[in-house]
């Protein structure tokens, strides 16, 4: 066992291994971000920050090239709360989503990134799942109405298909289920 | 209110879990929806994060009670609990082949072990 130690002294708020299982990230207090990329040298973390309000969700992209850092909508809201920052370069994209992102998941391809995100219009909440180009993170590339009317995450299940997920009642998870109604939201994943 | 991402698929995609309060629930991706839990804390303290060990057999809960738990996830009995003075834990995750787990706590550590289950 080993502790490794911040010096931020701050939350750890989310934790991801890198694919290869030798590098780990953790966010870590406001935007902060905590790289050990050689997990087992003993050297400290690199300390980031990435441009986010908050940084609450963390996935590396398959390849391990990537690691996408997101501000879920329970913390803040507003444009382009989700970013990936390319691991060889330190180079950030900043994407435009415009809602209150839920959460995401890169794609299996690594090529690009879905998004859930929940937008209100005249009090009503609406989500919808977007789909992002690494390379072009001005606007997405489709998007398309999610059923679920609460926070939603997608998962993929397979190099194709995406469920999504959101919490019912607050007392548990329904994947791709209305409030009172449960249906299939198993999607295959345009482009792929 | 439980973060979005306190979610996680189970590695054969046929169930999802998830935190609440101080429980765990798990549904299936098809089939009935219930609402009782599968496990519950052993203390008031609410569970904050979750995750599946790639071969599904186990699942790792982050807890405010300054622990985390390993459930068996045949049986939902708790076949670990850790403990490393760290506070409240707030983060757990398996490395992708699962040899390896990390959890973070308040106080900005993250303790690293091998997974031996």
């Amino acid at each position: 066992m080993i502790v490794l130690k911040s010096l931020a002294r701050a939350w750890i708020k989310k934790l991801a291994f890198a694919p290869s299982g030798t590098a780990l990230a953790a966010a870590a207090g406001g935007n902060g971000l905590l790289l050990w990329s050689e997990l087992l040298n003993g050297k400290k973390a690199e300390a980031l920050k990435l441009p986010l309000r908050e940084v609450n969700q963390l996935a590396y992209t398959p390849d391990g090239e990537s690691l996408f850092g997101m501000s879920s909508y329970y913390f803040v809201s507003g444009k382009g709360q989700l970013c990936a920052l390319k691991l060889a370069t330190r180079e950030v994209t900043q994407f435009s989503v415009n809602g209150r992102e839920a959460g995401f998941a890169p794609t299996p391809d690594s090529s690009r990134v879905i998004v859930c995100e929940g937008r209100s219009n005249s009090g009503i909440a609406t989500m919808r799942n977007t789909c992002w180009s690494l390379h072009k993170p001005d606007a997405p590339m489709w998007e398309i109405a999610d059923i679920l009317s609460f926070m939603v995450r997608p998962f993929f299940v397979n190099d194709e298909h995406y469920l999504t997920m959101g919490l019912h009642g607050g007392k548990g998870c329904v994947c791709g289920c209305a409030p009172q109604k449960r249906v299939n939201s198993c999607r295959k994943c345009p482009g792929s | 209110m439980i973060p979005p991402d306190h979610v996680a698929l189970s590695p054969d995609a046929t169930r999802f879990a998830s935190v609440s309060s101080t429980f765990i629930h798990v549904q299936p991706l098809s089939g009935p929806f219930s609402d009782k839990p599968v496990a519950r804390n052993d203390n008031k303290k609410h569970f904050v994060d979750l995750a599946y060990h790639p071969s599904g057999k186990y699942l790792a809960a982050a807890s405010n009670d300054e622990t985390v738990k390993i459930f068996d996830t045949t049986t939902w009995e708790t076949v670990r609990t850790f403990t490393w003075q760290m506070g409240k834990m707030r983060a757990v995750c398996f490395s992708p082949d699962g040899t390896l787990a990390a959890a973070g706590g308040e106080k900005g550590q993250v303790v690293v072990w091998d997974v031996d289950l």
